[in-house]
Protein backbone atom coordinates (compact mmCIF):
# COMPACT_ATOMS: atom_id res chain seq x y z
CA UNK A 1 0.00 0.00 0.00
CA UNK A 2 1.07 3.38 -1.12
CA UNK A 3 2.18 5.90 1.45
CA UNK A 4 0.67 8.92 2.51
CA UNK A 5 3.81 11.29 1.46
CA UNK A 6 2.50 14.01 3.92
CA UNK A 7 2.69 11.01 6.63
CA UNK A 8 4.83 12.82 9.20
CA UNK A 9 8.55 11.75 10.02
CA UNK A 10 11.33 12.66 12.70
CA UNK A 11 14.60 12.08 13.43
CA UNK A 12 13.61 11.12 16.97
CA UNK A 13 12.66 7.14 18.12
CA UNK A 14 9.46 6.21 16.20
CA UNK A 15 7.19 5.55 19.44
CA UNK A 16 7.74 9.80 19.92
CA UNK A 17 7.24 10.68 16.55
CA UNK A 18 3.39 12.91 16.19
CA UNK A 19 0.74 10.88 14.71
CA UNK A 20 -1.22 12.94 11.80
CA UNK A 21 -4.66 13.65 13.11
CA UNK A 22 -7.48 13.88 9.52
CA UNK A 23 -9.45 16.91 10.84
CA UNK A 24 -11.71 19.83 9.66
CA UNK A 25 -9.14 22.43 8.49
CA UNK A 26 -9.60 25.90 10.65
CA UNK A 27 -6.55 28.61 11.64
CA UNK A 28 -4.68 28.26 14.26
CA UNK A 29 -4.31 31.45 16.35
CA UNK A 30 -1.69 33.69 16.92
CA UNK A 31 0.11 35.09 20.25
CA UNK A 32 1.51 38.59 20.73
CA UNK A 33 3.41 36.42 23.30
CA UNK A 34 4.47 37.24 27.10
CA UNK A 35 6.53 40.42 27.16
CA UNK A 36 7.47 43.40 25.29
CA UNK A 37 5.91 45.24 22.69
CA UNK A 38 3.68 44.23 19.85
CA UNK A 39 3.17 46.51 16.82
CA UNK A 40 0.20 46.81 14.87
CA UNK A 41 -0.23 46.16 10.94
CA UNK A 42 -2.00 48.32 8.66
CA UNK A 43 -5.57 47.84 6.82
CA UNK A 44 -4.03 47.40 3.05
CA UNK A 45 -2.33 43.97 5.18
CA UNK A 46 1.37 45.25 5.31
CA UNK A 47 3.24 45.44 8.54
CA UNK A 48 3.87 49.59 9.74
CA UNK A 49 7.17 49.85 8.77
CA UNK A 50 8.63 53.42 7.84
CA UNK A 51 8.73 54.71 3.73
CA UNK A 52 7.69 51.23 3.15
CA UNK A 53 5.07 50.78 0.59
CA UNK A 54 3.96 47.62 -1.00
CA UNK A 55 5.30 47.73 -4.68
CA UNK A 56 2.84 47.11 -7.74
CA UNK A 57 4.10 44.70 -10.56
CA UNK A 58 6.62 46.65 -12.52
CA UNK A 59 6.22 47.86 -16.15
CA UNK A 60 7.12 45.26 -18.65
CA UNK A 61 10.08 47.80 -19.98
CA UNK A 62 11.86 47.63 -17.08
CA UNK A 63 13.08 44.30 -17.26
CA UNK A 64 14.60 42.07 -19.34
CA UNK A 65 13.22 38.98 -20.23
CA UNK A 66 15.05 35.67 -19.98
CA UNK A 67 17.14 34.58 -23.07
CA UNK A 68 15.74 31.09 -22.40
CA UNK A 69 12.61 29.71 -20.76
CA UNK A 70 13.72 28.27 -17.38
CA UNK A 71 12.06 25.07 -15.95
CA UNK A 72 11.23 24.31 -12.82
CA UNK A 73 13.36 22.90 -10.64
CA UNK A 74 10.94 20.05 -10.07
CA UNK A 75 10.89 19.23 -14.06
CA UNK A 76 14.18 17.66 -13.79
CA UNK A 77 13.25 14.87 -11.52
CA UNK A 78 9.99 14.64 -11.21
CA UNK A 79 8.06 15.64 -14.60
CA UNK A 80 6.18 18.65 -15.71
CA UNK A 81 6.29 21.61 -13.17
CA UNK A 82 2.39 23.59 -12.35
CA UNK A 83 1.95 26.29 -14.59
CA UNK A 84 4.89 28.68 -14.50
CA UNK A 85 3.39 32.21 -13.60
CA UNK A 86 4.48 35.31 -15.78
CA UNK A 87 6.22 37.67 -13.20
CA UNK A 88 9.49 39.95 -12.46
CA UNK A 89 11.03 40.77 -9.53
CA UNK A 90 12.06 44.46 -10.33
CA UNK A 91 13.85 46.21 -8.08
CA UNK A 92 15.26 45.34 -4.40
CA UNK A 93 12.54 46.00 -2.10
CA UNK A 94 13.34 44.78 0.90
CA UNK A 95 13.84 47.37 3.92
CA UNK A 96 15.67 45.98 7.10
CA UNK A 97 14.26 45.40 10.29
CA UNK A 98 16.10 46.93 13.55
CA UNK A 99 13.45 46.72 16.34
CA UNK A 100 13.60 42.95 16.50
CA UNK A 101 12.72 42.70 19.69
CA UNK A 102 8.88 44.31 19.23
CA UNK A 103 6.19 41.49 17.92
CA UNK A 104 5.28 40.40 15.17
CA UNK A 105 9.62 40.24 14.06
CA UNK A 106 10.71 38.57 17.38
CA UNK A 107 8.76 35.78 15.70
CA UNK A 108 11.41 34.92 13.16
CA UNK A 109 14.01 33.29 13.69
CA UNK A 110 18.13 33.40 12.44
CA UNK A 111 19.13 29.52 11.59
CA UNK A 112 22.77 28.05 12.03
CA UNK A 113 22.52 24.36 10.48
CA UNK A 114 25.07 21.96 11.04
CA UNK A 115 24.76 18.98 8.52
CA UNK A 116 25.38 15.66 9.36
CA UNK A 117 29.35 16.03 7.87
CA UNK A 118 29.44 19.75 10.31
CA UNK A 119 29.07 21.94 6.80
CA UNK A 120 27.17 24.86 7.56
CA UNK A 121 24.21 26.61 6.63
CA UNK A 122 21.97 29.56 7.01
CA UNK A 123 18.18 29.10 7.09
CA UNK A 124 15.18 31.08 8.12
CA UNK A 125 12.08 29.96 11.03
CA UNK A 126 9.26 31.10 12.52
CA UNK A 127 7.35 30.33 15.49
CA UNK A 128 3.79 28.62 15.31
CA UNK A 129 3.81 27.63 19.08
CA UNK A 130 5.74 27.75 22.20
CA UNK A 131 7.99 25.36 21.58
CA UNK A 132 7.82 24.67 17.67
CA UNK A 133 9.02 26.37 14.70
CA UNK A 134 8.15 26.25 10.88
CA UNK A 135 10.71 25.79 8.42
CA UNK A 136 11.35 23.89 4.83
CA UNK A 137 11.90 20.12 4.77
CA UNK A 138 15.33 20.92 3.57
CA UNK A 139 16.33 22.97 6.53
CA UNK A 140 15.92 20.12 8.77
CA UNK A 141 16.75 17.18 6.35
CA UNK A 142 19.29 17.35 3.56
CA UNK A 143 17.89 16.10 0.41
CA UNK A 144 20.53 15.07 -2.58
CA UNK A 145 23.33 17.41 -2.25
CA UNK A 146 25.44 14.89 -4.04
CA UNK A 147 27.55 14.46 -1.08
CA UNK A 148 28.16 11.22 0.54
CA UNK A 149 27.33 11.87 4.43
CA UNK A 150 25.09 14.98 4.09
CA UNK A 151 21.57 13.76 3.44
CA UNK A 152 19.80 13.07 6.25
CA UNK A 153 19.02 14.43 9.16
CA UNK A 154 20.81 17.90 10.38
CA UNK A 155 22.95 17.10 13.61
CA UNK A 156 21.90 20.61 15.32
CA UNK A 157 20.51 23.46 14.82
CA UNK A 158 20.85 26.83 16.75
CA UNK A 159 17.87 29.21 16.55
CA UNK A 160 17.77 32.84 17.42
CA UNK A 161 14.59 34.22 17.85
CA UNK A 162 14.68 38.16 17.04
CA UNK A 163 18.90 38.57 15.74
CA UNK A 164 19.92 41.90 14.51
CA UNK A 165 22.71 41.30 13.64
CA UNK A 166 25.54 40.75 16.45
CA UNK A 167 22.33 41.12 18.83
CA UNK A 168 20.46 38.21 20.48
CA UNK A 169 17.38 39.40 22.19
CA UNK A 170 16.24 36.02 22.87
CA UNK A 171 20.06 34.04 23.08
CA UNK A 172 20.19 31.17 21.15
CA UNK A 173 19.08 27.84 21.74
CA UNK A 174 20.44 24.62 20.45
CA UNK A 175 18.02 22.42 18.59
CA UNK A 176 18.31 18.92 17.92
CA UNK A 177 14.56 17.42 17.60
CA UNK A 178 13.41 17.90 14.03
CA UNK A 179 9.95 16.84 12.23
CA UNK A 180 9.20 16.59 8.14
CA UNK A 181 7.45 13.89 5.91
CA UNK A 182 8.05 11.04 3.82
CA UNK A 183 7.59 13.27 0.69
CA UNK A 184 10.43 15.11 1.46
CA UNK A 185 12.49 12.71 3.19
CA UNK A 186 11.85 9.65 0.81
CA UNK A 187 11.42 11.57 -2.40
CA UNK A 188 12.86 15.28 -2.05
CA UNK A 189 9.78 16.38 -3.61
CA UNK A 190 9.47 20.23 -3.45
CA UNK A 191 5.64 20.20 -3.25
CA UNK A 192 6.16 18.55 0.31
CA UNK A 193 9.37 20.68 0.58
CA UNK A 194 8.24 21.67 4.84
CA UNK A 195 9.69 20.73 8.37
CA UNK A 196 9.78 21.64 11.80
CA UNK A 197 11.92 22.59 15.03
CA UNK A 198 11.34 21.39 18.50
CA UNK A 199 12.93 23.93 20.69
CA UNK A 200 14.15 22.52 24.60
CA UNK A 201 12.29 25.65 26.04
CA UNK A 202 9.10 27.57 25.66
CA UNK A 203 10.83 30.21 24.33
CA UNK A 204 7.40 30.80 21.82
CA UNK A 205 5.94 31.94 24.93
CA UNK A 206 8.15 34.89 25.33
CA UNK A 207 8.56 35.62 21.79
CA UNK A 208 4.95 34.77 20.53
CA UNK A 209 4.24 33.02 17.16
CA UNK A 210 1.75 33.57 13.99
CA UNK A 211 -1.12 31.68 13.68
CA UNK A 212 -1.44 29.60 10.27
CA UNK A 213 -4.71 28.92 7.73
CA UNK A 214 -6.00 27.18 4.89
CA UNK A 215 -7.34 29.32 2.62
CA UNK A 216 -8.76 29.02 -0.87
CA UNK A 217 -6.84 29.70 -4.14
CA UNK A 218 -9.05 32.74 -4.73
CA UNK A 219 -8.50 34.02 -0.98
CA UNK A 220 -4.80 34.02 -1.70
CA UNK A 221 -4.92 35.44 -4.95
CA UNK A 222 -6.43 38.68 -4.04
CA UNK A 223 -3.97 38.97 -0.54
CA UNK A 224 -0.52 40.89 0.25
CA UNK A 225 1.85 38.32 0.91
CA UNK A 226 4.11 39.32 3.53
CA UNK A 227 7.63 37.71 3.94
CA UNK A 228 10.33 38.37 6.70
CA UNK A 229 13.78 36.63 7.11
CA UNK A 230 17.70 36.33 6.88
CA UNK A 231 18.68 36.93 3.41
CA UNK A 232 22.56 36.06 2.77
CA UNK A 233 23.57 38.58 0.72
CA UNK A 234 23.11 41.41 3.02
CA UNK A 235 24.67 41.83 6.64
CA UNK A 236 25.20 38.98 8.65
CA UNK A 237 22.16 37.66 10.87
CA UNK A 238 20.12 41.34 9.51
CA UNK A 239 16.37 40.96 9.18
CA UNK A 240 14.55 42.08 5.98
CA UNK A 241 10.97 42.47 4.86
CA UNK A 242 9.11 42.83 1.76
CA UNK A 243 5.57 42.53 0.45
CA UNK A 244 3.44 42.01 -2.52
CA UNK A 245 0.81 40.37 -4.20
CA UNK A 246 0.36 36.38 -4.90
CA UNK A 247 1.34 35.75 -8.02
CA UNK A 248 -0.15 32.32 -8.69
CA UNK A 249 -1.23 29.12 -6.73
CA UNK A 250 -1.19 25.49 -7.52
CA UNK A 251 -2.55 23.07 -5.63
CA UNK A 252 0.54 22.26 -3.33
CA UNK A 253 2.48 25.42 -3.70
CA UNK A 254 2.41 29.42 -3.49
CA UNK A 255 4.43 31.34 -6.04
CA UNK A 256 5.47 35.10 -5.50
CA UNK A 257 7.46 37.91 -7.13
CA UNK A 258 8.81 39.16 -3.17
CA UNK A 259 12.21 39.37 -2.97
CA UNK A 260 13.97 37.35 -1.43
CA UNK A 261 17.61 35.83 -1.11
CA UNK A 262 19.62 32.46 0.10
CA UNK A 263 19.23 32.17 3.68
CA UNK A 264 15.38 32.54 3.81
CA UNK A 265 14.87 29.28 3.56
CA UNK A 266 11.70 28.36 5.52
CA UNK A 267 10.61 31.93 6.37
CA UNK A 268 7.05 32.88 6.94
CA UNK A 269 4.96 33.89 3.63
CA UNK A 270 1.91 35.42 5.48
CA UNK A 271 -1.24 37.20 5.31
CA UNK A 272 -2.42 39.87 7.85
CA UNK A 273 -6.28 39.64 8.53
CA UNK A 274 -7.63 41.45 11.03
CA UNK A 275 -4.40 42.71 12.39
CA UNK A 276 -3.36 39.05 12.68
CA UNK A 277 -0.36 37.16 11.17
CA UNK A 278 -1.62 33.57 9.51
CA UNK A 279 1.34 31.66 7.84
CA UNK A 280 0.21 30.69 4.35
CA UNK A 281 3.40 29.10 2.92
CA UNK A 282 6.74 28.36 4.09
CA UNK A 283 9.39 29.98 1.35
CA UNK A 284 11.58 27.31 0.06
CA UNK A 285 12.94 28.21 -3.20
CA UNK A 286 14.32 31.58 -5.47
CA UNK A 287 13.94 31.30 -9.37
CA UNK A 288 15.18 33.66 -11.99
CA UNK A 289 11.28 35.20 -12.29
CA UNK A 290 9.13 34.08 -9.35
CA UNK A 291 9.82 32.63 -5.66
CA UNK A 292 7.51 30.05 -4.43
CA UNK A 293 6.86 28.12 -0.78
CA UNK A 294 5.48 24.98 0.42
CA UNK A 295 1.10 25.67 0.79
CA UNK A 296 -0.70 25.20 3.85
CA UNK A 297 -3.20 22.26 2.28
CA UNK A 298 -5.75 20.79 5.13
CA UNK A 299 -2.26 17.35 5.65
CA UNK A 300 0.32 20.35 6.30
CA UNK A 301 -1.86 22.15 8.55
CA UNK A 302 -3.33 18.95 10.63
CA UNK A 303 0.84 18.25 10.73
CA UNK A 304 1.93 21.41 12.04
CA UNK A 305 -1.01 21.20 14.25
CA UNK A 306 0.13 18.24 15.68
CA UNK A 307 3.51 19.07 15.75
CA UNK A 308 3.16 22.10 17.62
CA UNK A 309 1.10 20.23 20.29
CA UNK B 1 9.01 10.01 -8.44
CA UNK B 2 12.80 9.39 -8.25
CA UNK B 3 15.36 10.82 -5.71
CA UNK B 4 17.22 13.72 -6.44
CA UNK B 5 20.76 12.43 -6.41
CA UNK B 6 22.21 13.65 -9.23
CA UNK B 7 23.62 17.01 -7.40
CA UNK B 8 27.12 18.25 -8.52
CA UNK B 9 28.58 19.59 -5.33
CA UNK B 10 30.29 22.85 -5.42
CA UNK B 11 33.28 23.25 -2.92
CA UNK B 12 35.03 26.50 -2.90
CA UNK B 13 37.35 28.81 -0.66
CA UNK B 14 36.65 31.98 0.96
CA UNK B 15 39.83 34.36 1.12
CA UNK B 16 40.78 37.88 2.03
CA UNK B 17 43.26 40.18 -0.41
CA UNK B 18 46.11 38.61 1.95
CA UNK B 19 44.82 35.27 1.15
CA UNK B 20 44.02 34.13 4.65
CA UNK B 21 41.06 32.05 4.46
CA UNK B 22 37.59 33.93 6.02
CA UNK B 23 35.42 31.91 8.05
CA UNK B 24 31.50 32.57 8.52
CA UNK B 25 31.35 33.99 5.20
CA UNK B 26 27.83 33.91 3.38
CA UNK B 27 28.04 31.79 0.27
CA UNK B 28 24.98 31.62 -1.80
CA UNK B 29 23.36 31.44 -5.40
CA UNK B 30 21.99 34.43 -7.01
CA UNK B 31 21.53 32.91 -10.29
CA UNK B 32 21.34 29.50 -11.73
CA UNK B 33 19.34 27.48 -14.20
CA UNK B 34 16.87 26.04 -11.87
CA UNK B 35 14.73 27.65 -9.28
CA UNK B 36 17.07 26.70 -6.04
CA UNK B 37 16.50 26.06 -2.36
CA UNK B 38 16.99 29.45 -0.94
CA UNK B 39 19.51 28.38 1.93
CA UNK B 40 22.87 29.99 2.05
CA UNK B 41 26.69 28.31 3.26
CA UNK B 42 28.89 29.37 5.47
CA UNK B 43 32.29 28.95 5.04
CA UNK B 44 33.93 26.88 8.13
CA UNK B 45 37.22 28.07 10.05
CA UNK B 46 39.28 27.01 7.28
CA UNK B 47 37.20 29.03 4.71
CA UNK B 48 35.68 26.40 2.63
CA UNK B 49 31.97 26.03 1.82
CA UNK B 50 30.17 23.39 -0.13
CA UNK B 51 26.84 24.17 -2.32
CA UNK B 52 25.15 21.69 -4.04
CA UNK B 53 23.75 22.36 -7.82
CA UNK B 54 21.31 20.96 -8.79
CA UNK B 55 20.89 20.77 -12.58
CA UNK B 56 23.96 21.20 -15.25
CA UNK B 57 23.82 25.10 -16.32
CA UNK B 58 25.70 28.32 -15.34
CA UNK B 59 25.19 29.52 -11.49
CA UNK B 60 26.25 32.40 -10.51
CA UNK B 61 27.71 32.46 -6.70
CA UNK B 62 27.67 35.81 -4.40
CA UNK B 63 29.97 35.65 -1.04
CA UNK B 64 29.23 38.32 1.55
CA UNK B 65 31.59 38.99 4.82
CA UNK B 66 31.29 41.21 7.65
CA UNK B 67 33.41 42.74 10.58
CA UNK B 68 31.00 41.21 12.93
CA UNK B 69 32.83 37.61 11.68
CA UNK B 70 35.99 38.54 10.36
CA UNK B 71 37.44 40.55 7.23
CA UNK B 72 34.76 42.02 5.14
CA UNK B 73 34.05 42.46 1.35
CA UNK B 74 32.30 40.43 -1.44
CA UNK B 75 33.37 38.11 -4.21
CA UNK B 76 31.40 37.42 -6.93
CA UNK B 77 32.10 34.30 -9.23
CA UNK B 78 30.64 32.61 -12.19
CA UNK B 79 30.59 28.67 -12.25
CA UNK B 80 29.75 26.19 -14.83
CA UNK B 81 28.42 22.73 -14.21
CA UNK B 82 28.50 20.19 -17.08
CA UNK B 83 25.97 17.06 -16.24
CA UNK B 84 27.46 14.98 -13.63
CA UNK B 85 29.72 11.39 -14.55
CA UNK B 86 27.62 8.09 -15.36
CA UNK B 87 29.14 5.77 -12.53
CA UNK B 88 31.88 8.18 -11.38
CA UNK B 89 32.81 9.51 -7.91
CA UNK B 90 30.70 12.43 -7.00
CA UNK B 91 30.94 15.39 -9.08
CA UNK B 92 32.29 18.05 -7.59
CA UNK B 93 33.59 21.82 -9.16
CA UNK B 94 36.49 23.82 -7.27
CA UNK B 95 35.98 27.73 -7.28
CA UNK B 96 37.99 30.02 -5.41
CA UNK B 97 36.22 33.69 -4.07
CA UNK B 98 39.15 36.61 -3.08
CA UNK B 99 37.19 39.09 -1.08
CA UNK B 100 37.25 42.54 -2.97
Amino acid sequence: MPQDPHSAVTNEPEDSAAVMVEQAAVLQAPSEGSQGEAQHATSEGLEQVENYRRPEHFAPESWTPPSATLPDIGEASFGPPPPAPETVHGPDDRVQITNTNVYPWRVHCYLLITARDNTLYQGTGWMIGPHTLATAGHVVYIKGSGVAGRDGWVKSIQVMPGRNGGSLPYGSITCTSFRSVLGWTNDGDENYDYGAIITPSNTGSTTGWFGFGVYSDSDLLKTTGNIAGYPGDKPAGTLWYAARGIDSVAARKVYYDIDTAGGQSGSSVYRIDNGNRYGVAIHAYGGARVNSGTRFTTPVFNNYAAWKA
Amino acid sequence: MSDRESAVEITGVVRDASGAPVAGAHVLFTDGPVPLPDIAALTDGGGGFSLAAPAPGDYTILCRADPVLGSPGTARATVHVGPPGRGAAAAQVRVELTLG
